[in-house]
């Protein structure tokens, strides 16, 4: 039984988040035995919380690069670079916590004790600086660097039941924060206000890191492009607004993406050419969900996305999602070629947007999809609003 | 209805000249290092140096999503990216290109063609922020030309003093920051969660006109001695941890730091706060000693003034430890990252603090601690633009519950 919620439960019930970290470092171990990597360097927040299951300051956006996990293959043994044990798993023993320091010099005297590191063949990194690259020569000096990020995109594209549990409540806490913005969308709120109510409601849910501040932005009408960054523009009746945005339960991404009209009085109707409208979308979705089986590439989601009548998509299709974004898998600019190569697996979760437009509007949404061994799973249930309602109220 | 024009440029911020002479300052830096171009991937320095509007997301959608900017020692930056409002406007249209997927080997062959066409196929010296992993394994053979170099020394410099636009950035950062804190500071009573100051936080800031969060509110609710909180490898207190949904208690002592971007910029906010309760005559001691700190600092700050100087008056007569906590820095710097140079006081080292001399145009946040074990300690940070004849406070939040009127200096 499925019960969502983050607080812990006496009966242990809900997530058991040590099985989830010995099962995540389980599949990295195998990984790199399986790839001949010798140690495994983790420098971005969500690698080293997939390898540590470290609970850092989340900030938003793109990080210096500054090694913060290191995983030794033949021992098992786990590094981590922080000054302190608040959010540390307690399976890392305190002698291997390397302090954190503005200057490198100092990481690096603190890696250099780890025993491995000296004589490692293959060294993967999932990211690197021209600095941190040199330095690395004296820690590793026989070490072959290997495409950590690429060993990593494998390892932690089929989820773990708990995993698959995480990203069931992040969903959940990200439709509830969407429901709190859209009882704001009302003529003369701004664009950005509703980014804070978004977050508001994620906070007093007891979630305080955004996976995105989301688009919450008026649709142009016509040819303009997609505005997807919030802005001080105040929202008038009759626009059609794209709110889009995500949250983080325990690293793992929840996203929510819905086009929604906004009206004088909620509940009164819609012209008719916005319900076919969504319509139309309805069946592009439905297309592209359904192929989400196993076996099944990114190319063949996004030639469902043709024959649904997609219009030409604005960011990828599909992309797979868990500890944040994790890759693009259909529509995205690395082209037919690479959707070919991305293969569809069970307990993969992919977050597929579908866009149709007409001469004067646009629909623009995103739904979250667990795929297993046999019907792919809607994990966001959140309805579509004014535009839905007005087509089943007209069947 | 706010317009991009009317948002654009108002009396005291011109964003367009912003970036202009933003751009100068790097080309000027990259000209004095020899620098022959710059690939930046890192979000701060893609907007320092091409003005480019970013979204404010995690981590991994921000690099495989990502905003690239390649920069030569004159013209324009190219910029490249999947974003249709990326691009400031006076960026000419065969300067903004299709998103380069540097986390794929497809992007790094992207990568090596746009190298070659725009920066030449000679031998070439380039500075990048970051390299992904890709890029890192792929790009040698691919450009066997180019000489990888770090471009953190040639950004740091480049940003280091801030023009007058920049500086109004800060400023209206820090300014929305702090009125969002008024309505968190009525909150924090005792039975209030951590998780609800954050949702106060998230829905004023953006009721005020912030562009994005840029890092997770702290609220942190301090153990007494060193030996109660975490533990921690310095044997020093553990500061800032994150926040969960943790009750206050009355006679906590909250020590708080939060941080928001306008146009890029950021603020930092950091008071210490007593739940429930007055502070006690250790406790406003405590505070009176941070305040002598942060007078003996500001008395100083000038143009010229160097950070080991700054370092030396820090220092409390008679007491052993020094007045910040070891694994920071006693003063950073703020601008488009919340922590940048100049940096003082840290493991960087005396020689380092030595060589860092005040310059107007520095904005630096000040972020003495006090800490008297088995009591807490008191730690606010204020912000300071140094000026051509001393300084500008750009931080205004009264010191409550210590005390209610303006700022003592």
């Amino acid at each position: 039984v499925v019960t969502l919620g983050v607080a812990a439960l006496e009966d242990g019930g809900r997530v058991d988040f040590a099985r989830l970290r010995n099962e995540r470092r389980e599949r990295v171990l195998r990984a790199m035995e399986e790839q001949g990597v010798d140690v495994l360097i983790a420098g971005r927040a969500a690698n080293i919380r997939y390898v540590a299951g470290a609970r850092r300051l989340h900030l938003s956006g793109t990080r210096p690069f500054l090694p913060g996990a290191v995983l030794v293959r033949e021992t098992g043994d786990l590094h981590v670079v922080s000054t302190w044990d608040d959010g540390i798993p307690a399976e890392i023993p305190l002698d291997h916590l390397v302090m954190q320091s503005p200057n490198p010099l100092n990481i690096l005297a603190g890696l250099e004790k780890i025993g491995g590191l000296k004589t490692a063949r293959v060294v993967a990194v999932d990211a690197i600086s021209p600095l941190y690259r040199q330095l690395l020569g004296s820690l590793a000096p026989s070490a072959r660097l290997f495409d950590g990020t690429a060993l990593l995109r494998i390892v932690r594209s089929r989820k773990t039941a708990d995993e698959i549990q995480c990203i069931r409540t992040a969903v959940a806490i990200a439709e509830s924060s969407m429901a709190a913005a859209i009882d704001d969308l009302r003529p003369g709120v701004t664009e950005r206000a509703l980014v804070g109510s978004f977050e508001a409601r994620m906070a007093q849910l007891g979630i305080t890191t955004p996976a995105s501040e989301g688009s919450f932005c008026v649709i142009p009408r016509g040819a303009a492009p997609l505005r997807r960054m919030a802005s001080a523009r105040a929202i008038d009746a009759g626009d059609l607004v794209l709110l889009s945005a995500g949250v983080l339960y325990a690293g793992y991404e929840g996203t929510v993406g819905r086009t929604w009209l906004c009206q004088t009085r909620p509940g009164t109707r819609i012209p008719a050419d916005l319900a076919d409208l969504h319509a139309r979308w309805t069946a592009t979705r439905d297309a592209v969900v359904d192929a989400c089986r196993p076996g099944a590439t990114g190319a063949d989601l996004a030639a469902a996305y043709r024959t649904g009548n997609g219009a030409p998509p604005t960011g990828p299709i599909a992309y797979s999602v868990g500890l944040g974004y994790e890759r693009p898998i259909a529509g995205s600019a690395l082209g037919p070629e690479y959707d070919s190569s991305c293969t569809i697996e069970a307990d993969m979760v992919l977050c597929v947007e579908a866009h149709v437009r007409n001469e004067i509007a646009r629909h623009v949404a995103s739904e979250m999809v667990l795929v297993t061994a046999g019907e792919p799973e809607l994990l966001t249930t959140m309805s579509h609003g004014p535009l839905a309602e007005q087509v089943t109220e007209g069947s | 209805v706010t317009s991009a024009a009317t948002r654009e440029r108002t009396p005291d911020l011109d964003l367009a000249r912003m970036r202009r002479e933003r751009l100068g300052k790097l080309q000027r830096a990259m000209e004095v290092d020899g620098t022959d171009a710059l690939v930046l991937s890192g979000n701060t320095a893609v907007r320092y140096a091409t003005g480019a509007q970013l979204p404010s997301v995690e981590g991994e959608r921000a690099v495989h999503e990502p905003t690239i900017a390649l920069v030569l020692p004159e013209g324009p930056p190219h910029l490249y990216t999947a974003s249709a409002e990326a691009a400031p406007p006076e960026l000419p249209a065969d300067h903004v290109h299709g998103p380069l997927l540097v986390e794929f080997p497809a992007g790094v062959v992207a990568l090596a063609g746009a190298l070659g066409e725009i920066v030449g196929t000679g031998e070439v010296r380039v500075g990048f922020d970051d390299l992904s992993a890709a890029t890192l394994v792929g790009l040698p053979s691919l450009a066997p030309k180019v000489t990888i170099v770090d471009a953190g020394a040639v950004v740091a410099a480049a940003k280091v003093c801030k023009t007058s636009d920049e500086v109004e950035c800060i400023r209206r950062a820090q300014r929305i920051n702090e009125l969002a804190m008024y309505d968190v500071y009525a909150a924090v009573r005792p039975g209030a969660r951590q998780t609800e100051l954050s949702q106060i936080f998230y829905r004023r800031i953006f009721e005020l006109g912030a562009t994005a969060n840029i890092l997770d509110p702290v609220w942190q609710v301090m153990a007494p001695s060193i030996e109660d909180g975490p533990f921690t490898v310095h044997g020093d207190v553990a500061f800032p941890l994150a926040t969960t949904d943790h009750i206050l208690r009355r006679g906590d002592v909250v020590m708080n730091d939060t941080g928001i971007h306008y146009e890029g910029y950021c603020s930092d906010f950091g008071r210490t706060w007593t739940v429930g309760r007055d502070p006690t005559p250790r406790q406003r001691d405590q505070f009176e000693r941070w305040k002598d700190v942060v007078a003996r600092l500001l008395a100083e700050v000038r143009p010229g003034t160097t950070g080991s100087r700054l370092t030396q008056v820090a220092a409390e007569p008679g007491v052993d430890r020094r007045p910040w906590l070891d694994h920071f820095w006693l003063i950073h710097g703020v601008g488009v990252d919340s922590a940048e140079m100049p940096l003082i006081g840290t493991h960087l080292g005396e020689q380092f603090d030595r060589s860092i001399v005040l310059a107007p145009g520095m904005v630096l946040v000040l972020e003495p601690v006090i800490w008297d074990d088995g009591y807490a300690g008191y730690r606010s940070e204020e912000v300071v633009e140094v000026t051509e004849d001393g300084f500008r406070l750009l931080s205004s939040f009264p010191y409550l519950p210590f005390e209610q009127g303006p700022l003592p200096w």
